[in-house]
């Protein structure tokens, strides 16, 4: 499909991965004394095969966002290494090396710059990463919307002049333009109506099949994830609590919390009633974390012990998931639908 | 059933270029008590400005051409709304005690003592943990699953007989989500209060309420029980609506919607969709809109539809 030079494809490893922000006091005069640490993102690790696809879940504030930024070189991790192939990428990204992962980002509007063309910006990143002969930049550009199914005409108009559904077109041609081996999604079809975001997602299916690109999809949205990833990582409170392939983990959560998730899920049945899932209150913060299993203060299973240390990922049955008293493969109702 | 609200008719003009266009045009329908209705379309079909336009806070520069609604037999009517960004309902410099008891003191003449007393009760019956310790809380400090919880108490501090939604829960995290539908499903059922939810998300409005009513370009093109709506439309947007919404579990394969929804000042004869319905005929082009019933409790404006297979619907 593409005229422009192959390049090898690595596999994605993380880890250790973790990014800790420091709190501020809030108010005004602003002081210069530390508050807190606010952990985004603790000790994560995980592999990502070559044109594999693995969605993050999460909840707001369970730094599936930071996560995404840390491994793109966006944000700077505290400990742990970002690895494609046996390649060490560390926070500060060479050209090179920044152009093998590439975003996506939530809202198209404010991450294209409203005053170049689309074909303006796509040729900056041709030409930056010299991706193809000066020549064919034209050839180029008309290939890449084709690829992400847009008219030829787009690549003369500014953003204010596409639909939401176009831009984010966009915002994949940008991704897809320096051949990236490891495109990330951060609730890339969050903002988009429902018909666009099928057709969105439809497009992204098909870019996995023919380019056999890696992909971590980020989104808050189980149904989304279902459609376009092999593997789901369910984050809470900036640690995966259950990693495993989708069907499975949706069919079998062994955690509490992706029960609750799947469980709080609005579907079409009209038969489900509201509030099934049973979770009381929201995640705390992530300031001052409690100790042991961060999920304890909601989880309905919780034990004593839960309090005394934190729970790692153990390959369970079926997959890995870190709690102490995982549900048995009694399979719940709710994940039917 | 005694009705709750019943819509005759709502259209609502919007700004464009110097004059004016309608940006709503034919919406008509009635809400039983203890029933919810939801209000479903994409961004764009008007389905906002209609709450709007019925409790009378459309935006600036729009204006209601026609209003005409009454309320059955229902005693002591009265209408709330509540809204997608809580902390934009609230005014950042009162504590939330106050926020709900003036709605208090605005609907019955009680003295502010009373009405702070009110004002607990309220909050814990919205589901508030120890309304006593967050009654002296201020807006910015609650989370936003509890900031929603106020603004549904600041509506109930009216006694509304109607409490109308305007995609309320969409700002919130899933399982929040499923908390202030279960919140608003027990209001209905304990106060028998009617419930009009507007959301772009079918599967929200498939959870909480009873019937669906579909916008499409400022019309109703469809409505019907949940049941019926979801396992039978009648209507090629719903359908393909409802494609969409299951395609992206990759359940099925989608068939996207081509096009865009027609913007007000293009809005032409005959039925809006046809331009981007598979099924179009010249008919489509000229029939004027008309709500026909085709089972019980159950109407579209789709001139087609007993031609229809199951191909379109």
């Amino acid at each position: 499909m593409t005229a422009a030079p192959s390049r090898a494809i690595e596999a994605l490893t993380v880890d250790g991965l973790s990014v800790s922000f420091t709190v501020a006091a809030a108010g005004w005069p602003r002081r210069k004394r530390q508050v807190g640490t606010l952990a985004a993102v603790s000790d994560v690790s995980f592999t990502l095969a070559p044109g594999e696809g693995l969605g993050v879940v999460g909840e707001s504030g369970c730094g599936k966002s930071t996560l995404a930024r840390a491994i793109a070189g966006l944000a700077q991790p505290t400990s742990g290494v970002v690895r494609l192939g046996n390649q060490t990428l560390s926070s500060r990204r060479s050209r090179s090396t920044s152009r093998r992962i590439q975003m996506v980002f939530q809202d198209p509007a404010s991450s294209l710059n409203p005053r170049m063309t689309v074909r303006s910006m796509l040729t900056e990143i041709l030409r930056v990463h010299e991706i193809v002969d000066r020549s064919q930049v034209g050839q180029r550009l008309e290939e890449l919307m084709r690829m992400v199914e847009l008219p030829p005409g787009v690549l003369d108009q500014r953003p204010r002049a596409l639909s939401g559904g176009q831009r984010q077109r966009v915002g994949i041609a940008r991704a897809l333009a320096p051949l990236p081996e490891l495109i990330i999604l951060d609730e890339a079809i969050a903002s988009l109506d429902v018909s666009v975001q099928a057709a969105v997602l439809q497009l992204l299916r098909t870019l996995q099949g023919e380019l056999g690109l890696a992909m971590i999809f980020i989104s808050h949205d189980l149904s989304a994830v279902r459609g376009l990833c092999a593997r789901v990582a369910v984050m809470y409170l900036g640690r995966i609590v259950e990693v495993g392939p989708v069907e499975e983990v949706l069919a079998r959560p062994a955690h509490p919390y992706t029960r609750a998730l799947i469980a709080a899920e609005p579907s079409l049945d009209e038969t489900r009633l509201p509030g099934a899932a049973g979770l009381a209150g929201e995640p705390p913060s992530a300031i001052n974390l409690p100790t042991g299993c961060a999920f304890r203060n909601r989880c309905p299973v919780a034990q004593d012990s839960c309090a005394d240390s934190v729970p790692t990922l153990n390959p369970d049955a079926h997959h890995d998931q870190a709690c102490f008293f995982p549900i048995d493969t009694v399979v719940p109702a709710a994940s039917q639908a | 059933m005694t009705v709750a609200l019943d819509v005759q008719a709502v259209q609502v003009a919007i700004p464009h270029h110097r004059t004016s266009v309608l940006a709503v045009t034919d919406v008509a329908f009635t809400i039983e008590q203890g029933e919810a209705l939801g209000l479903v379309g994409e961004s764009g079909s008007g389905k906002s400005l209609t709450l709007r336009a019925l409790m009378g806070i459309l935006p600036p520069r729009t204006s209601q051409e026609a209003l005409r609604l009454s309320y059955g037999e229902a005693a002591g009517h009265r209408m709330a709304m509540i809204f997608q960004e809580p902390l934009a309902a609230m005014s950042p410099t009162k504590r939330v005690q106050d926020l709900i008891a003036e709605g208090v003191m605005a609907t019955r003449s009680v003295p502010r003592r009373a009405a702070r007393a009110r004002a607990l009760e309220l909050m814990a019956e919205v589901g508030i943990p120890q309304p006593a310790q967050r009654a002296r809380a201020w807006p910015h400090e609650l989370s936003g699953g509890l900031r929603q919880r106020v603004v549904i108490a600041m509506a109930l501090a009216t006694d509304p007989t109607v409490l109308l939604c305007d995609e309320p829960t969409t700002a919130l995290d899933v399982t929040v989500q499923d908390q202030i539908l279960g919140l608003l499903d027990q209001l209905r059922r304990d106060r028998g209060m009617a419930i009009l939810f507007v959301s772009h998300d079918l599967a929200v409005v498939a959870t909480l309420c009873q019937r669906i009513a579909v916008m499409y370009a400022g019309q109703i093109i469809e409505v019907g029980s949940t049941h019926d709506v979801l396992r039978t439309p009648k209507h090629p947007y719903t359908a393909a609506l409802l494609q969409a919404s299951r395609s992206r579990s990759g359940v099925q394969t989608s068939r996207p919607i081509g096009g865009s929804p027609p913007a007000p000042e293009t809005f032409a004869e005959g039925c809006r969709f046809a331009d981007r319905c598979r099924a179009a005929k010249d008919v489509c082009r000229t029939a004027p809109y008309r709500l026909a019933t085709v089972a019980q409790q159950h109407a579209t404006a789709c001139v087609r539809v007993d031609e229809l297979g199951r191909d379109v619907l």
